[in-house]
């Protein structure tokens, strides 16, 4: 059975199929990270106001990018996750 | 005259604080990252593990003042020529000296405890662990062997988590930390039995230094690895300059 994700990957996952599909819709966002429409709902208002994600409107959808500091918090997350692998914490 | 743990008079100069301050300068940086770590993830290990870190560094910091402050006292009382004027201020330096290399066994035990606690996970009985270590810190101001064998005891047991480690996932900076703490221990081997000869004493200082430099390699590597942005995120980025540009045209 795989391990339960933490708060940090959940969002890690959420950017990284953004950055992956470079614009997304709310509803395939939703599929590809597998979560609920009411977490994602949360996570997605939190990254908003955090500018790590941008509400971009088309003239028929709304689409979802990633920000600059979107990007950075990926290669943060993969700095820790390497330190985590190296020191076996 | 007080004793330096050994260590030969040409050797307590610059060449010794320049060891001992590289090593500090690893050991620092590597707390410093760790606990940048925890304040973007807020994950326990990574504070826990930045402080094992700083108490080692630390560590470093009391025993360079101690050594410092205590040989250059001598030296200035040795100017003097006075016998009662020397012997006061050999008095004051050898309280120094106590409280100085007890703080620097004390800590350095501590925060290799403690790094040992955050990587195995622990849950063990940590009050009598603790108790052990000021009690060893204590008693071996005048037997280095038991504080050198204790250190012996834990860095091997890291060295060995590590090799054990690397030999599941074959992660390449984990065999770094091996090397870097097993090199650390065999130079506590050495220190443990410096009293025979003192090239020993400066063998183990060798050793010791190799092994903090084996560290520093594994996290400038850590560092240039972490840093290089995947190809996802690469071409967001390049998503991101168009989208720009669109949204500015």
């Amino acid at each position: 059975m795989s391990k339960k994700r933490t708060r940090i990957e959940i969002i890690n996952d959420i950017l990284n199929v953004i950055a992956e599909k470079q614009k997304i819709k709310p509803t395939h966002l939703m599929y590809k990270s597998n979560l609920s429409h009411t977490l994602m709902k949360s996570y997605l208002e939190e990254l908003i106001v955090k500018e790590m994600v941008q509400k971009v409107n088309n003239k028929e959808y709304e689409y979802l990018v990633i920000t600059e500091k979107g990007i950075e918090f990926i290669g943060k997350f993969k700095k820790m996750k390497e330190f985590e692998e190296t020191f076996g914490l | 005259m007080v004793s330096f743990a050994f260590i030969p008079a040409w050797f307590n100069g610059y060449s010794f604080v320049i060891f001992e301050f590289i090593s500090m300068l690893v050991l620092f940086s590597i707390a410093f990252y760790s606990y940048r770590l925890y304040k973007f993830c807020k994950n326990k290990s990574y504070k826990d593990l930045a402080i094992a870190f700083s108490l080692i560094g630390i560590a470093f910091i009391a025993k360079l003042s101690t050594n410092i402050i205590v040989y250059y006292k001598i030296l200035e009382t040795q100017d003097f020529g006075l016998f009662t004027l020397t012997f006061q201020t050999m008095q004051a330096s050898t309280i120094f000296y106590i409280i100085g290399f007890f703080f620097y066994r004390f800590l350095m035990l501590l925060g290799f405890y403690m790094f040992y606690l955050v990587i195995t996970k622990s849950e063990e009985n940590t009050l009598f662990t603790i108790f052990f270590i000021v009690v060893t810190s204590l008693f071996s101001t005048n037997s280095y062997t038991i504080f050198y064998i204790t250190t012996l005891i834990f860095t091997a047991t890291i060295a060995r988590f590590y090799m054990k480690n690397y030999k599941e996932k074959k992660v390449q900076n984990t065999k770094f930390l091996a090397i870097s703490f097993g090199l650390i221990a065999f130079s506590q081997v050495l220190f443990a039995i410096s009293e025979y000869t003192e090239y020993l004493y400066i063998g183990g200082e060798l050793l010791q230094l190799a092994g903090y430099l084996v560290l520093l390699r594994m996290f400038m590597r850590l560092i240039k690895s972490g840093g290089s942005k995947n190809k996802k995120c690469q071409k967001s980025e390049q998503g991101l300059k168009s989208l720009t540009t669109s949204l500015m045209l």
